[in-house]
């Protein structure tokens, strides 16, 4: 603990270093990120001796009162192991950022974001250790702000501000509706703020309660981890972020969402089992549409982001068959789930964040993101291809990387799971395991797509240069990957770690675990060693070729004929005859065109020698578009029409207008609109019969269905009272 | 059980009024048409205490008169006045047609019939027909508000709506204070005052006062 106070004052004094040292950008940045670097390493100690049971537990109390709680620390295992990779990830970003805002240090005050980039490690430090709703509330407070302004660092595009607001308006949302009247209730039951009360609370609270209590944690604390209905902040966020505060925000932030999530089933009693199959269908949702979405992104960061929605999709299945294992009293399976989910957090965190920092690295040496224009990067830029790879090959969940460790432990979860006698988890389990193998292959298909036009071919637009990338960056990427690497190799020094984590959420004989565990791992890890054989193999027989073409070319000096890449045998290709980023994900998206309803835009070629052609796909994301948007469209024109007493409801003059395409007829937004045009003729006379209607089905209903409807004439003077009575 | 003739001869030639509103397509007749039933109506608080064999008050000769004041006099004297000055007579166009909503307005009372059975009343009105007449020219009122498209049957539609609650509020006379009732007359008065000023604005600046066109004034 005190080790977590240390780190959480030496980013204090990096962020009010950075601000003081503000006219030295340069400068000013290296001192926060050396404070980062710093208190991450102060923090992975800490959370690594509280993981192996080094340090106690028990919660450290401050004197200092706040108004309603008490500042009041705790690291158990749930939080150390959120801790650990918060820490990680700062570290990387650390090392990553002042070589990425290098350039930039010039024109922006980098020292502002050195200086919040701390806060932000800070808050979420705060946040994962609280034990006290309050400051846990003023941790995620300060999260989300603090995000927010990093988000919005661009903030002359309006792109920027546009995501910025998503984000920072999304999260508020969740945060009002849910997770502070949830906490409130909390609070009430326990008549405290402390959280380590909350669990006794809710064990004589009834049974209706924990089930309430658990759904409102699953929309507010769901906002910020990025569930399916209410992921749309991510794919906004994201994209127009800095490249290391995207990695953050889905490595670390949106794990909080999971984080507060987990927190609040430690409270809760054991659920129904119909909550645990609600959380699986939502994980379900989130992971198959996610990447379905992710495929048909043209922009490398709006990819990854979508794939963070899949990521957490499979995290929430994790969690989804703990929930499910403790409703059948099935210990084992429950501390399966939970383990898998929880090492899938920290492998995404790592390899998301690698995946993004690198993207960032492509930013900083193409100047763009943009799929259709990228190419052949590999030959500019090899390091930054051989991290990329190493991210993709690890979040496509493909041994011997660390993603395909946490995926096999939720699979074998899943299929223990499923082979329960209960029986009323199997289906579902079963539907688990398929759309699990579904996300794997299509997640797949995608980053087939996103390295193969990102690194390999030619690029697509003569007008991108590249640059090389800055040592930095590949050491910080680097340092990730390796991590990756190991974590997928040697999965067994984790498994103490992340029992010590499971503990908290499943009372279970902790041999008995480690033992199951442990036979799953040592399947898993003959899997991964397999496989590093086999990609082993396949490498030492690229450099064979290579070696060989290379003797054969010196005793041959007549050299075959450069052509480009992916020339398809033309007599004068070029680079624009390769496969595009689209062209790759066609045909995936015209077999989901049911689930997606993509966009497409064509004006055929016509005659002999057709002159100028287009075609323009788009894949706008249905949650966004046919289920917020008109439900926000609604309320800002509710309060247009409450402003200019519009009769009709027509947009006011001062209504944003957003444009959008006109093209787009989601299947959602064709029904509503049929029904409002339906309804809306715009005339008094038509809304006048809304209201008689109203009345008219009122008064029926009053009239034949009112309890103490008799006849009305000459009731005998003794019963009027009780007629009175009946009547209210 | 309270039977008075003249009491329910009133009612249902309150509710044949409503028909004949309901039919005939002159907006003159119309105001005369409701000037006659706010008068009839007017007689009710009076008849209807004579009715129960008690002594009428001040109370109901008070309503009566600040009825037939507002109701029978000034109100129909300013919708002819505007009739007048302008050259709008008929009715043009309504949504549902004369002799279709004569049979909607009929299958109305019956309706009310039926459900004024099925309602429970804190006390036994002064006549079985109270409570059907005042449904019935409820639901009529609303009836020709929602079908009629002149600014002028509007007005109309929401005063025979207002004739409704004014019998609905009769048998509750002695119950409902005077100052109430005369409330509800001086909101019907300021209502229909300020509609007419509107309506004789709308007419002279757009040479019409038919409603289905006025939302081209909407704010675009």
């Amino acid at each position: 603990m005190t080790l977590v106070l240390t780190s959480l004052a030496i980013l204090v004094a990096g962020a009010v270093a950075s601000l003081a040292l503000g006219r030295v950008p340069r400068l000013a940045l290296r001192t926060a990120m050396s404070a980062i670097l710093a208190s991450a390493v102060l923090m992975a100690l800490a959370s690594g001796a509280a993981l192996l049971g080094i340090e106690s537990q028990a919660p450290r109390n401050a004197e200092w009162m706040l108004p309603l709680g008490a500042v009041s620390l705790a690291l158990d295992g749930l939080s150390a192991w959120f801790l650990l990779a918060i820490s990680i990830v700062a570290a990387s970003v650390a090392i990553y950022s002042p070589a990425y805002l290098r350039s930039a240090a010039d024109r922006e005050p980098v020292a502002v974001f050195g200086a919040l980039l701390c806060a932000l490690v800070a808050s979420l430090t705060l946040l994962v250790c609280a034990a006290d709703a309050v400051l846990f509330l003023i941790g995620w407070e300060a999260m989300t702000l603090t995000a927010f302004l990093l988000v919005a660092f661009h903030h002359e595009s309006p792109e920027v501000r546009r995501g910025a607001w998503m984000y920072l308006v999304a999260t508020h949302i969740g945060t009002a509706l849910c997770v502070v009247p949830l906490f409130g209730v909390l609070c009430a039951l326990a008549h405290t703020t402390s959280f380590s009360a909350f669990a006794e609370a809710l064990g004589v609270a009834g049974r209706t309660t924990p089930v309430v209590l658990f759904f409102l944690g699953l929309l507010g604390f769901g906002v910020k981890a990025g569930f399916m209905p209410m992921h749309v902040w991510l794919p906004a966020a994201h994209p127009v972020a800095p490249a290391p505060i995207s990695a953050f925000l889905s490595g670390v932030v949106v794990k909080t969402g999971i984080y507060a999530l987990l927190r609040l089933l430690t409270w809760l009693p054991p659920l129904p089992s119909y909550c645990g199959h609600v959380l699986l269908l939502v994980g379900i949702v989130s992971g198959v549409m996610g990447v379905l979405y992710a495929i048909a992104q043209h922009d490398l960061k709006r990819l990854l982001a979508y794939h963070t929605v899949e990521n957490i999709g499979i995290i929430a299945i994790g969690i989804a068959v703990g929930m499910l294992g403790q409703a059948a009293h099935d210990p084992t399976v429950a501390a399966l789930g939970y383990a898998g989910a929880l090492l899938h957090v920290t492998n995404h965190a790592l390899f998301k964040s690698l995946l993004f920092l690198s993207t960032g690295a492509v930013l900083n040496s193409a100047g763009t993101a943009d799929l259709e224009r990228l190419g052949g990067l590999a030959k500019k830029t090899p390091v930054n291809a051989a991290m990329f790879l190493i991210g993709a090959v690890a979040i496509c969940a493909l041994p011997p990387l660390n993603g395909f460790l946490s995926e096999w432990v939720i699979y074998t979860s899943l299929f223990g799971s499923a082979l329960q006698s209960h029986g009323l988890s199997a289906g579902p389990a079963a539907m688990g395991i398929l759309s699990l193998a579904l996300m794997g292959g299509l997640a797949l298909a995608c980053f087939s797509k996103a390295f193969g036009v990102v690194f390999l071919g030619a690029p697509r637009d003569d007008s991108v240069r590249t640059q090389p990338t800055p040592a930095a960056m590949n050491v910080s990427m680097m340092a990730l990957a390796l991590v990756c690497v190991f974590i997928g190799m040697a999965p067994g020094l984790w498994i103490p770690l992340v029992l010590s984590a499971t503990s908290e959420l499943v009372a279970a004989t902790a041999a008995d675990i480690t033992a199951r565990l442990d036979s799953v791992l040592a399947t898993g890890v003959s899997l991964s060693m397999m496989a590093a054989v086999l990609a082993g193999s396949a490498a030492g027989l690229v450099l064979l070729r290579r070696a060989l073409l290379v003797r054969a070319r010196r005793s041959n000096p007549i050299a075959a004929p450069a052509i480009p890449t992916w020339g398809c045998a033309y007599s004068n290709p070029t680079p624009r005859m390769q496969y595009t980023a689209s062209s790759f994900a066609s045909s995936l998206m015209i077999s989901f065109r049911g689930l997606l309803w993509p966009e497409r835009m064509a004006t055929a070629p016509a005659g002999a020698f057709p002159a100028v052609t287009h075609l323009e796909t788009h894949t706008s994301d249905m949650a966004e578009n046919d289920l917020f948007q008109p439900i926000f469209q609604g309320i800002a024109r509710l309060f247009a029409m409450a402003r200019t007493v519009s009769w009709t409801g027509e947009s006011g003059p001062h209504e944003p207008t957003r444009p959008q395409s006109s093209h787009r007829m989601g299947p959602l937004r064709a029904l509503a609109l049929g029904i409002v045009g339906a309804l809306r003729r715009g005339t008094i006379q038509v809304y006048l019969s809304f209201i008689v209607i109203m009345l008219v089905i009122l008064f029926l209903s009053e009239a034949i269905f009112s309890p103490g409807a008799t006849r009305l004439m000459t009731p005998p003077i003794g019963q009027e009272s009780t007629i009175e009575g009946s009547n209210r | 059980m309270t039977y008075h003739p003249a009491i329910d001869t009133i009612l249902v030639l309150a509710m044949l009024l409503n028909l004949s509103m309901l039919a005939s397509s002159r907006l003159a007749t119309c105001i005369r048409l409701f000037a006659f039933q706010s008068f009839l109506l007017a007689l009710l608080p009076v008849g209807g205490e004579i009715a129960v064999g008690e002594l009428p008050s001040l109370h109901a000769y008070l309503i009566a008169a600040a009825a037939i004041g507002l109701k029978v006099i000034l109100i129909p004297y300013v919708l002819m006045r505007i009739l007048r000055s302008g050259e709008i007579h008929k009715d043009v166009e309504p949504f549902i047609g004369f002799t279709a909503s004569v049979m909607i307005g009929a299958l109305a009372i019956v309706a009310s019939f039926a459900m004024a059975s099925r309602l429970v009343l804190p006390m036994p009105p002064f006549s079985d027909l109270v409570l059907p007449a005042a449904l019935s020219t409820i639901f009529i009122g609303l009836l020709t508000l929602v079908t009629r498209v002149t600014a002028i049957t509007q007005v109309i539609g929401y005063l025979v709506l207002e004739n409704g609650i004014f019998i609905f509020g009769l048998f509750l006379l002695n119950r409902t204070p005077l100052l109430v009732e005369l409330g509800i007359l001086l909101d019907v008065f300021v209502g229909v005052f300020i509609m007419a000023i509107v309506v004789y604005h709308i007419r002279r600046e757009f040479d019409h006062i038919d409603t289905d066109l006025l939302d081209e004034l909407k704010e675009v």
